[in-house]
């Protein structure tokens, strides 16, 4: 939505509020629509006015139930959301698969089953317990698959952390939505054990089995038993906090009970596992792709949201699939990420700040890491080399190898970089100043206020203290990391950086 | 002190035209007052008090008409509980404790806040100030328009954006003295426009505007509204707030032009005058982000 002009916010801002303001049960009659036409035009013309009613009738709205909050979600791009439910989909039939062959010993359940038997076979142990994951499955008239709700609902949907567009702006607040009404149960095979156990993620067989998690990612959809994805859930895009439903899973129509099937499908998830990897590589180096479709396809699984919401179970299976897609090891507290917690809804604004981005690739020196990239980078060394190379900020681990750190979509041209360990500030024109406090991963725009003026060129930091001079002369100091900012008098002396 | 019988006004001469007496005992029928002991007298006292308010000298078929779309059995529940009334207060509890804490932690958003929101509300509705000799309970000034939730989803509201303000401004007054001149986030003094016809120009056109398009404005580009949240306050779907914001800018901007243009200005200077005024933008656009900046960095404080 295109902005409107300083002296229209401020004679927007300006108007004086009518009084009396409206009591509680009035406000309360506007909001249930229950006013007459006058009284509503009323409080309309009050509203219009009053920022404190404003907040007030904002406050007190309902939560909208389930589908309505559903149908308000703006619609992702084709592109995004069609690879979103496909690797979603796709991560969670993987772990559930790879659990099933990677994790023997569990015992069967045909106590539940008692038309089940077990067949003996001339191999040794291990076919037998191989023998007893797969049963006979119950007659089924939905395909074995899981579907895309489902996807959603086990948290690889990223559509509510406001990536890409204007979601960020127009997703309902988070605190109201809901988890999606219940899809049909996602089709696992009967591992034999308690069915919560199928999620079970701990960090000691998670490196193992996430590198597996991604073999099984295209094994349904490209399997002749599989289905495309319903196209409908696509605004599901909330974390449920339980990755699998409540029902009892039914194993797929295909499953013959077979130890070779098992080798079977354990061979093709392996070619499937290469296959991707090939897709994503060349994905990777793609220009074609624009920055949104690069952005969506290589992180289909490891969205950009809060673990903590989604609760522990998801949280590590999240975490696994995310080191699976990246290859980096499975950190060691998977709950910890940096996304805002819970408390990011308390007063957090509708039109968050900047938060980093994967950009289009081009032809020149200059390429573009993804988030898991840079994180991994940061992670690794502290020795990233940064400075301004045409306008653009642009850092490296090595000094041959340049990338640009900061969304190219800002449009700014940056003058000076400064960086001090994981602290990188940055200055341009127009006295536009960010910093980034994790080596580039996630940026803040920061306000110098209105006395400042002119480009920022020259940014000097000493301990915890940051200094800018513009090209008016001003010089500048913050000493509490950027969030207020002292003009120094002309006689002050700038501290020398060390 | 249990009180059985429920006082409105024990002075009051109230007494209800016969044509309204019919209507008056069907809605005393159908809200139940009779087991929390409320009067028939006390029931048209209370009924005549919602008239009094809400169509002052209406004639008896609009009061009538007044009464039956009120919530009666919550009105008639709220005045038995503002009274002191068990029974009520039972009821009161069962239907509506747990709702005033989920209410109250969608508003706060964190748990530890919206319970103490939830129970300051509790002792007002409770009523435990006393004036000439009667409680005084916050549960007096529902009148049965909008449901008993949605009153107390109101009051809460109230309450929590009333705390946030103070908080906010003894924040601000905090930091100022401490550390002398600041760029702090909030109440600074707006960036002036450069030219008094500009500012003239642009308080016509807004005048022109509907109250509504002007609430549409207000809480899109000063509250920072998502669309869905102004189309709920508004009543319609979020895609008609979108198409109405662009169009509203269109007519704005036109309005603007043609103001500056009957002031002296031609099209040349009119469009030069608008486009300074955006420049003067990027600076609150600046004050803005460290509005922003300034939220976020509570949370990533959070966070860390």
């Amino acid at each position: 939505m295109p902005e409107i002009s300083n002296s229209v916010r401020q004679r927007l801002g300006a108007r004086p509020a009518p009084p009396p303001h409206p009591d509680a049960d009035t406000l309360t009659a506007y909001v249930e629509q229950v006013l007459s036409a006058g009284e509503r035009s009323q409080m309309v013309e009050h509203l219009a006015a009053c920022a404190f009613c404003r907040d007030i009738v904002a406050l007190s709205l309902p939560e909208l139930p389930e589908n309505t909050l559903v149908q308000t979600l703006p619609r992702p791009s084709r592109f995004w959301a069609f690879g979103l439910r496909w690797a979603g989909g796709l991560a969670v039939i993987a772990i559930a698969v790879t659990l099933v062959i990677e994790r023997p010993g569990h015992k069967s359940s045909t106590a539940q089953n008692p038309a089940a038997t077990l067949e003996e076979t001339p191999h040794a142990d291990n076919a037998a317990s191989a023998q007893k994951r797969f049963e006979p499955v119950q007659p089924e008239t939905s395909p074995p698959v899981l579907t895309a709700s489902d996807a959603s609902r086990t948290g690889m949907a990223s559509q509510s952390a406001g990536l890409g567009g204007s979601t960020a702006a127009n997703a309902p607040r988070a605190e109201r939505q809901q988890p999606s009404s219940p899809a049909p149960p996602p089709v696992l095979p009967r591992v034999g054990a308690a069915h919560s156990e199928v999620a079970v993620v701990n960090d000691k067989d998670a490196s193992r089995f996430a590198s597996n998690a991604v073999n099984g990612l295209v094994a349904s959809y490209n399997s002749s038993n599989s289905s495309p994805p319903a196209p409908v859930q696509s605004n599901r895009g909330f974390v449920n906090s339980n990755i699998f439903p409540a029902e009892e899973p039914t194993g797929p129509s295909n499953y013959s009970g077979s130890y070779s099937y098992a080798l079977q499908e354990q061979a093709k998830a392996e070619n499937d596992r290469v296959k991707k990897q090939m897709v994503l590589a060349r994905v990777d180096q793609s220009p074609e792709l624009d920055a949104n479709s690069r952005k969506g396809f290589l992180r289909t699984a490891i969205p950009k949201i809060n673990p903590t919401r989604l609760g522990p179970l998801a949280a590590s299976t999240l975490s696994a699939v995310k080191s699976a897609t990246t290859g980096s090891p499975v950190p060691s507290d998977a709950l910890t990420e940096r996304a805002g917690g819970a408390s990011s809804f308390a007063s957090s604004p509708a039109r968050p700040a900047i938060s980093s981005k994967a950009v289009a690739g081009s032809a020149s020196a200059i390429t573009h890491d993804s988030t898991d990239t840079r994180r991994a980078k940061t992670a690794g060394s502290e020795q990233l080399h940064w400075r301004v190379q045409d306008g653009k900020l642009v850092n490296s681990a090595d000094q041959s190898q340049w990338h640009e750190a900061y969304p190219q979509g800002d449009g700014i041209q940056f003058k000076v970089v400064q960086s001090q360990g994981h602290d990188v500030w940055a200055g341009g024109t127009n006295g536009t100043l960010v910093h980034s406090w994790d080596g580039g991963v996630d940026w803040q725009k920061l306000n110098l206020g209105d006395a400042a003026s002119g480009d920022i060129e020259k940014i000097s930091l000493s301990g915890g203290d940051v200094q800018v001079k513009t090209s008016n002369g001003q010089h500048l100091i913050s000493r509490d990391g950027g969030k207020t900012w002292t003009p120094l008098s002309p006689q002050s002396t700038p501290a020398q950086p060390k | 002190m249990k009180i059985d019988t429920i006082r409105i006004d024990m002075n009051s001469t109230f007494k209800p035209a016969e044509a309204e007496l019919p209507a008056i005992r069907e809605l005393f029928e159908k809200s139940g007052a009779a087991r929390f002991g409320l009067t028939m007298g006390g029931f048209e006292q209370m009924l005549e008090q919602v008239a009094s308010k809400y169509s002052p000298g209406a004639n008896p078929q609009q009061k009538q008409q007044l009464w039956r779309d009120l919530r009666i059995e919550e009105l008639v529940l709220a005045r038995a509980c503002s009274a002191g009334n068990d029974a009520a207060w039972v009821e009161f509890l069962n239907k509506y404790r747990e709702k005033l804490y989920d209410i109250a932690r969608g508003i706060t958003k964190e748990d530890s806040s919206a319970r103490e929101l939830a129970d300051s509300l509790y002792g007002d509705l409770y009523g435990t100030t006393e004036k000439e000799g009667r409680r005084v309970s916050r549960l007096n000034f529902y009148m049965g328009r909008g449901s008993l939730e949605g009153w107390l989803r109101t009051v809460l509201a109230q309450e929590f954006v009333n705390r946030y303000r103070k908080t906010k401004r003894l924040v601000s007054l905090e930091e100022e003295t401490e550390e002398g001149v600041q760029f702090s986030s909030a109440d600074s003094v707006p960036a002036q426009i450069a030219d008094h016809r500009l500012g003239e120009a642009t308080d016509e056109a807004l005048d022109r505007l509907a109250a509504e398009d002007r609430l549409v404005l207000a809480a899109y580009y000063l509250d920072n509204r998502t669309l869905t949240e102004i189309g709920r306050i508004v009543g319609v779907h979020e895609s008609t707030i979108s198409r109405r914001l662009e169009k509203l800018l269109k007519m704005l901007r036109k309005h603007v032009m043609t103001g500056l243009q009957t002031r002296g200005m031609d099209r040349g200077q009119a469009e030069e005058a608008l486009e300074a005024d955006v420049r003067y933008l990027t600076v609150d656009v600046r004050r803005r982000l460290q509005e922003n900046r300034s939220a976020a960095f509570q949370q990533d404080k959070g966070s860390d």
